[in-house]
């Protein structure tokens, strides 16, 4: 397989599981650089146009509660999980563990 | 070096809608600001570093897309049918142009055969502008209004669904004899978008006594016009349906006919130009060849589909 459609599956694989991980990682505080390295230590790359704007659709969902501080002499976004994001963020866990455990054994069997 | 990212974000801004540009454009900011100050805990920035960095955003006009996506007009799901819908209407249109070109024809007093085919084009185009516009505009508000998506789920019921291929209603079929009956109705009544001067002046009238024609076929056509606009609601045949789309042809079968039988029909106008009077010298009888033709080609279709209604 090129490398190209590799990277698309790849991509495509990634794409689902990452409101999962913003979710995940917006249980503190974050603003979108630092929600970006976050994600980045923990292994999960993403690039900035991607990240910035889905933490934008996930406040306007009401899945993150946002606000403006300003912080080492510098206005920042900052954006936590809401009560109903954090709703959501139990109810994908669940999904992601059964669907986790399902794969992990379609996979061992081959 | 911030002029690098002013200009980013400026061009980013003019990408966005009015009323979200200052909120995305001070989030986007303060983003940027901060992977700029990361950037320079090993030294200062140079404009080259920074233009690496605003690369990897990407080009203004995709931030600005992801940030606040553009809905399209026509939403994918409906293009086949935009598509149908265009493609039956410039065919609808290409004709009339033809025909609107060819009154223009008659009142002229030579043939310019480079000014007719620019008059053929350029009446197309202005009446097909019109109808992209209008198409365009109908799917989209249909599209908000979620109208189209009940389109495409009418009926739907496992159940429901043809048993056969053969008794799937086509939307094309559905559209091409919408298509035809419009078009006969604009043959019947060329005093609505030909020119009073064009109209004296066609080849043909219709004979004193013989007006009931233009009305018996304008009933049907009529008639037709609305039956395919029901069949547009419809998945598959039933019976029923199949033996009114039987009759349909019949009818116009039997009209046709009876209309190339009768003769006299058909009479020279008022004022006898010199295309009329060419016209009923050579070809004014193969009107009635080409109304018997008509027929003939209706009868053999609702053959076709009467042989389709008994594996139904």
């Amino acid at each position: 397989m090129n490398d190209d459609r590799l990277d698309k599956l790849r991509l495509e694989l990634r794409r689902g599981v990452l409101v999962l991980a913003v979710l995940a990682s917006s249980r503190t505080p974050q603003y979108g650089y630092s929600l970006r390295k976050q994600l980045n230590d923990n292994g999960i790359d993403i690039d900035e146009g991607t990240l910035y704007p889905l933490v934008r659709r996930l406040a306007e969902q009401g899945l993150l509660d946002s606000q403006w501080q300003m912080a080492e002499g510098r206005e920042r976004r900052y954006y936590q999980l809401s009560v109903s994001g954090a709703e959501v963020l139990a109810q994908l866990s669940a999904e992601w563990q059964q669907l986790n455990g399902s794969l992990a054994t379609l996979l061992e069997q081959q | 070096m911030m002029e690098l990212l002013e200009r980013y974000l400026a061009a980013v801004a003019e990408e966005l809608p009015v009323e979200q540009q200052q909120d995305i454009i001070r989030e986007l900011r303060a983003n940027l600001l901060d992977q700029i100050d990361a950037l320079q805990q090993d030294g200062p920035l140079t404009d080259a570093q920074l233009s690496q960095l605003l690369l990897q955003q990407g080009h203004p006009v995709d931030m600005a897309q992801r940030f606040a996506p553009s809905a399209p007009l026509v939403a994918s799901e409906d293009m086949s049918l935009y598509k149908t819908v265009l493609w039956h209407g410039a065919a609808l249109l290409a004709v009339i142009a033809l025909l609107k070109s060819l009154g223009g024809l008659i009142l002229a007093d030579s043939i310019n055969p480079v000014r007719l085919l620019l008059q053929l084009g350029f009446n197309f185009i202005d009446s097909f502008a019109t109808l992209l516009l209008v198409v365009t505009a109908v799917f989209y508000l249909c599209g908000r209004a979620g109208w189209t998506k009940e389109w495409r789920q009418r009926q739907w019921h496992p159940a429901r669904l043809p048993r056969y291929p053969l008794a799937r209603m086509k939307l094309s079929d559905s559209i091409t004899d919408l298509t035809s009956a419009l078009f006969l109705l604009l043959l019947l009544w060329t005093p609505l978008w030909l020119s009073a001067e064009a109209q004296q002046q066609l080849p043909v009238r219709l004979a004193d006594g013989m007006e009931y024609w233009r009305y018996l076929l304008t009933v049907f056509a009529m008639l037709s016009a609305g039956f395919a606009l029901y069949r547009l609601t419809q998945l598959s045949w039933q019976r029923w349906s199949k033996w009114a789309y039987i009759a349909d042809h019949l009818i116009f079968a039997a009209i046709f006919a009876a209309m190339a039988f009768t003769g006299g029909l058909f009479t020279e106008p008022e004022l006898l130009t010199d295309q009329a009077v060419l016209f009923w010298t050579h070809a004014a009888g193969s009107i009635y060849y080409v109304l018997l033709a008509t027929a003939v080609v209706l009868l053999v279709l609702a053959f076709t589909e009467y042989r389709q209604l008994r594996r139904l």
